[in-house]
């Protein structure tokens, strides 16, 4: 079995190693040494100063939009529609969030949503609870100190700061139009807030800087764009009215009041969001929109369990990391996760009562051959391209780009797969069998020498995540190396990813990258570094980790180029 | 109080008159209303006749000097009957007709009946009987798919006085082996039900009392296994050349052969080129003198029953007897089957009914594969729990339960195959709680086998109750860690009769009543009735497929949400 050593995939190195890697890995000993990503020294040490990166342009995620409405509006707000797909860059959704554009078909997707989310929100039963000041006279007249008030306060909410004069008058000039025109009072804030719902600035969060007062010649985010970063970062979702106060007042400047801020963000339940949000897109859940398998090999499969996979593995997430405030890294051998009737079928596992519509809490026995979020089924049946059977090269990649970090290119477009594919193959019978062979060709070895080892030591789990010991009658073979240390099955390579410094580090590069919307700049490595030596000490405790970024001075530092420029 | 009521058609049942209870509570006596439809109008099976100063023959245990009739027939529209609110508890009561009513009743006596030449008489002469009194059973006049026991306070027989009686038919059929009298009567009165009045039966509704059948808990030592019934059906397949011939439904020839030529061509008229439609009242008014060949299927001779040319069969050896040697008491001398794994005296008489009609052959059957149907979309879920297992390959003592589900099967997408390894929560719905049952049972070379049990009651759901006479069980290990096997036993010839007694299932699954009626007669070999000489039972085998599930007991709250579900439904 080939591994690869951490330090091929290192944040310090360009991914282009990999890719020539990958290329020359036929005649490459991959296994170099121990693990290490980063140098470690665990001694406490002053926080470097980070030079930050571009500020960033992002469209909100569905998600997104809809806690917003849900927080500003109330959250029975119908929120029709289609959005668009998000697009993923560099390993995450949050970095793709500026590369994607506005389609005129988006758009009228977008005029529909706020027309009718306006209409809503002004809608007789809400109104007066809405619009929380009278019209001066009848509502055929247009009162404009009542829509000031009104446009003004949930600009300002929308927007994720205030308004500017122009814009106010803009908005007034619109309402007062449409009063004019409906002869209701009440369809011109209509318009006036479908206008806002519309707007780039309520769609997109484009982040603004300033010159940082601490460092000459700096620039940092504007208080509103951190309040925003903030927010999104841990609730995903906009500012409140707390935070745009704090970040209106000045006090979200000062060391404590951002702290004060950040505490209460975090002691919020819409934490949960947030760091549901985070793993979703670290994890690549979006792949679990349509997702299906060949029912008739797996009958267990349907959306059901889909749907429960995709809860269970969050639930494992959330109660391990925020209500049990555990070790991220114990996250990949943990006995503890969550089961509805149709997961414990999967199991084969008896189910009680809270299984029937709800959750019940299950331990794996200790020798089970589960545990972690590797072997739980939201990872396993995570592979849209093949309905029909695992891929252990998927998995592999999964595992490599999703909780290593580690980049893997995409095959050659002209590779032959049949051999891979036939799983009906009478005489290679595992896929094992029929990678070894695949990989004869050495233009397909060296990617397959990083991906296939680990893939192949969950192939003991079917392509829909259940236990399985052959394949085709042959016993499964799970063994594997991994950075330099041989193990004989799943469970055992989950330990080793266990104590893998760059299971550690990509959480913490992946949690920043998230957080500013682009990929680690080269210039805040070292930042990142110390990040990561504090998360080690903190005992890789989550809530800490999102709290140490959150309060830095490098989650708002930006670098002097003041437009989005992520990767490529 | 949760009593569903439904009037609907159900394959294989009468089409005229059809009601489901489903009692949530064990009725302990009656009151009475009206209701829309009739009860259970006429039955195959005893009654008794009572002419004050003319003594009757019969010498059974009860009804003694009584006559005895073999099936009797209310013609016509019934009394109406239902007690309670609308949506609440139903109960029939008798199934005759309202007190003060005139009428007719139509019953049958065997031609070896001693007195049948005196009713020849009675209907010859006209003579008019100032009253006589009917007795039927309370057991076998019940609507078919009525459930839960008899209220204590309920008679084994209904008792009706007629008045001013007289014999107005007695058509004979050549070779029939019972001939029918139609009783007219100018007035009824009910002797042992009378809901309204000072004397009343009145129903108090008190809760079932279910068997304490919960899930068993497995122990260190003790394990437990459960599998949910994926398909429970007679075990009556057969291959297509054991069957050279098929039985068929009627045809016009069978509906006129009774009738005058001036009848015939009033009929033929009436239906055209189509022909006479299969349960029809004209089809099934087919016996001698328009008595109806459905319902007194005695009245016409045998018209001859396909069965199958084979020697195997699915089942059990239920008598011990693999047809060598001394019949065992009680057993009628029959033809003993070989199972397909080598077992011999495979007791399985049913097989040889029902393998040649087409909607009742095993698995291919149309009428077993609506009644799984309806099984695979819930309606009736049920596991058998093997608990109490020290091993798994041999073990002398453990039991075996039948447990009903209040959740649904799990199946694939395209609804073909069940999911194993679900869970299911016990039901404390009396229709089916009240049928949970544990029985004692081994383990021999892997396969599990229960000892007889005197009684056991199934229910089936679409189907009547299976009562089931001298039970077994039967399971055997499969390599995806199922279990398949067989429930066989003794069931009453006469009950099964009466349940396909249907103009429209002789149409739909391919019979002749009359035929199907002989044929259970002539293949009953169990359960002797001592006073006739006759055997009431003939052994039957359900085939059961599986797959490997878990039971856990239903908590309170999803009880309480389950019985508020039926009651919405």
């Amino acid at each position: 079995m080939s591994s690869i050593s951490g330090k091929l995939f290192s944040r310090n190195r360009p991914q282009k190693l990999v890719l020539l890697a990958c290329a020359a890995a036929a005649a490459f000993s991959l296994t170099t040494g121990g693990p290490g990503v980063v140098a470690r020294d665990v001694k406490a040490e002053a926080e470097p100063v980070s030079p930050g990166g571009p500020a960033t342009f992002r469209r909100l995620s569905e998600e997104q939009y809809k806690h917003s409405i849900a927080q500003i509006f109330g959250d029975d707000i119908t929120v029709p529609g289609r959005f668009e797909p998000d697009v993923r860059e560099d390993g995450l959704l949050a970095i793709g969030a500026s590369k994607v554009i506005v389609t005129p078909a988006g758009l009228e997707q977008y005029a529909v949503r706020a027309k009718e989310i306006a209409a809503e929100v002004l809608g007789e039963k809400r109104r007066a609870a809405t619009v929380g000041c009278a019209p001066q006279s009848d509502v055929v007249t247009f009162d404009e100190a009542c829509a000031s008030q009104f446009l003004g306060k949930y600009g300002r909410l929308l927007y994720r700061r205030p308004l500017t004069d122009r814009e106010m008058a803009s908005q007034l000039g619109l309402a007062q139009r449409a009063t004019k025109m409906s002869g209701s009072f009440y369809k011109g804030l209509e318009a006036g807030l479908a206008s806002l719902l519309v707007s780039p600035s309520f769609v997109f969060r484009l982040e603004t800087t300033e010159a940082d007062p601490e460092n000459a010649g700096a620039r940092r985010l504007d208080a509103y764009s951190l309040a925003s970063r903030v927010s999104f970062l841990l609730w995903d979702g906009p500012p409140d009215e707390d935070l745009l106060n704090a970040a209106a007042s000045g006090a979200l400047r000062t060391p404590t009041g951002l702290k004060t801020q950040i505490d209460r963000l975090m002691a919020s339940p819409k934490l949960e969001a947030g760091v549901r949000a985070f793993f979703a897109d670290m994890f690549g859940y979006d792949q679990f929109n349509g997702l299906t398998k060949d029912s008739a090999l797996y009958p267990i499969f349907n959306p059901q369990l889909r749907n429960d996979a995709e809860e269970q593995s969050m639930r494992t997430i959330v109660d391990h990391l925020l209500t049990r405030n555990e070790d991220y890294r114990d996250l990949f051998v943990t006995k503890k996760t969550f089961l509805t009737r149709s997961l414990a079928a999967l199991y084969g596992v008896k189910a009680d009562q809270r299984a029937f519509g709800g959750w019940m809490p299950y331990s794996f026995p200790a020798d089970d051959p589960h545990g972690g979020l590797l072997t739980l089924p939201a990872f396993l049946m995570l592979d849209p391209s093949h309905e029909g059977r695992s891929s252990p090269t998927i998995r592999g990649k999964m595992i490599r780009e999703n909780f290593l970090c580690q980049p893997v290119p995409n095959p050659p477009a002209n590779v032959n797969f049949d051999l891979v594919q036939d799983v009906n193959d009478p005489v290679h019978k595992t896929a094992r069998e029929r990678l070894t062979a695949h990989q004869e060709n050495p233009v397909c070895a060296g990617c397959h020498a990083i991906t296939d080892p680990m893939g192949l030591s969950l192939e003991n789990y079917n392509p829909v995540g259940k236990y399985r010991t052959h394949e085709n009658g042959e016993k499964i073979d799970a063994s594997g190396t991994f950075d330099g240390t041989d193990y004989s099955n799943a469970v055992q390579l989950m330990s080793l990813l266990r104590e893998s410094p760059s299971t550690t580090s990509c959480v913490v590069q992946r949690v920043y990258e998230y957080g500013v919307g682009r990929k680690v700049a080269p210039g805040e490595q070292k930042w990142l570094e110390y990040v990561d030596q504090r998360f080690a000490t903190e005992g890789y405790r989550f809530p800490a980790l999102l709290r140490r970024i959150a309060t830095s001075p490098a989650f708002q530092a930006v670098a002097p180029e003041n437009l989005a420029s992520n990767s490529k | 109080m949760a009593y569903l009521e439904t009037h609907s058609w159900h394959p294989g049942f009468p089409s005229r008159c059809f009601r489901r209870r489903l009692p949530l509570y064990a009725l302990l006596a009656f009151a009475a209303a009206s209701a829309p439809e009739c009860a259970w109008a006429s039955y195959i099976g005893d009654s008794f006749i009572s002419i004050p100063g003319a003594p009757g023959h019969w010498q059974g245990e009860h009804h003694k000097n009584w006559i005895r009739t073999e099936a009797n027939d209310w013609p016509g529209r019934l009394r109406n009957i239902r007690s309670g609110p609308e949506g609440q508890l139903t109960y029939p009561g008798p199934g005759g007709p309202k007190p003060g009513s005139q009428g007719r009743l139509i019953v049958t006596l065997g031609v070896k009946n001693p007195d049948l030449a005196r009713f020849r008489d009675l209907c010859a002469k006209r003579t008019a009987i100032p009253e006589m009194v009917f007795a039927e059973s309370f057991d076998r006049a019940r609507p078919p798919l009525d459930l839960g026991p008899k209220p204590a306070n309920v008679p084994d027989y209904w008792e009706y006085r007629l008045k001013d009686v007289v014999v107005t038919g007695c058509p004979m059929a050549d070779g029939a082996a019972e001939q029918g009298f139609v009783l007219s009567f100018q007035n009824v009165e009910w002797l042992n039900y009378d809901p309204e009045g000072p004397k009343t039966n009145k129903i108090v509704i008190q809760p079932a009392e279910l068997p304490k059948v919960a899930p068993a808990a497995a122990t260190a030592r003790k394990k437990v296994k459960d599998y949910l019934i994926t398909w429970i059906g007679l075990a009556t397949d057969s291959k297509e050349d054991q069957c050279p011939v098929m039985n068929a439904k009627p045809g016009d020839a069978d509906f006129l052969r009774y009738r005058s030529p001036a009848e015939q061509a009033a009929i033929r008229a009436r239906n055209g080129e189509k022909g006479i439609t299969a349960g029809s009242v004209e089809a099934e008014n087919r016996g001698p003198g328009g008595l109806n060949a459905v319902s007194l299927p005695g009245v016409v001779p045998d018209p001859g029953f396909a069965e199958p040319q084979s020697g195997v069969a699915y089942g059990i050896d239920l008598d011990g007897n693999d047809g060598t040697g001394a019949t065992p008491h009680g057993i009628r001398k029959h033809r003993n089957f070989t199972a397909p794994d080598g077992r011999t005296g495979i007791d399985n008489q049913m097989y040889t009914v029902m393998g040649c009609v087409a909607g009742f052959r095993g698995k291919k059957g149309y009428r077993n594969q609506t009644s799984n149907a309806r099984r695979a979309d819930g309606n009736f879920t049920t596991l058998v729990e093997v608990s109490g297992i020290d091993d798994e390959h041999n073990d002398s003592d453990i039991d075996v339960a039948l447990i009903y589900s209040m959740d649904k099967p799990m199946r694939d997408n395209a609804g073909k195959t069940f999911i194993p390894d679900y869970t299911f929560r016990t039901t404390d719905d009396p229709q089916f709680a009240l049928y949970n049952r544990r029985v004692k049972g081994r383990i021999v070379n892997g396969v599990i086998e229960t000892r007889a049990v005197a009684k056991l009651e199934v229910n089936l759901g679409q189907d009547p109750l299976l009562e089931l006479h001298h039970a077994q069980m039967r399971f055997e290990p499969q390599p995806d860690g199922s279990v398949k096997g067989y429930l066989a036993g003794y069931e009453d010839w006469k009950k099964l009769a009466m349940t396909r007694a249907s103009g429209y299932s002789e149409g739909l699954f391919g019979y002749q009543m009359p035929g199907l009626f002989y044929a259970l007669k002539r293949n009953a070999d169990g359960m002797l009735d001592p006073a006739t000489g006759e055997y009431d039972g003939i052994s039957v085998v359900y085939e059961i497929d599986t797959v490997p599930a878990f039971l856990t007991p239903a908590a309170p709250a999803a009880a309480q949400q389950q019985s508020a579900s039926r009651k919405s439904r």
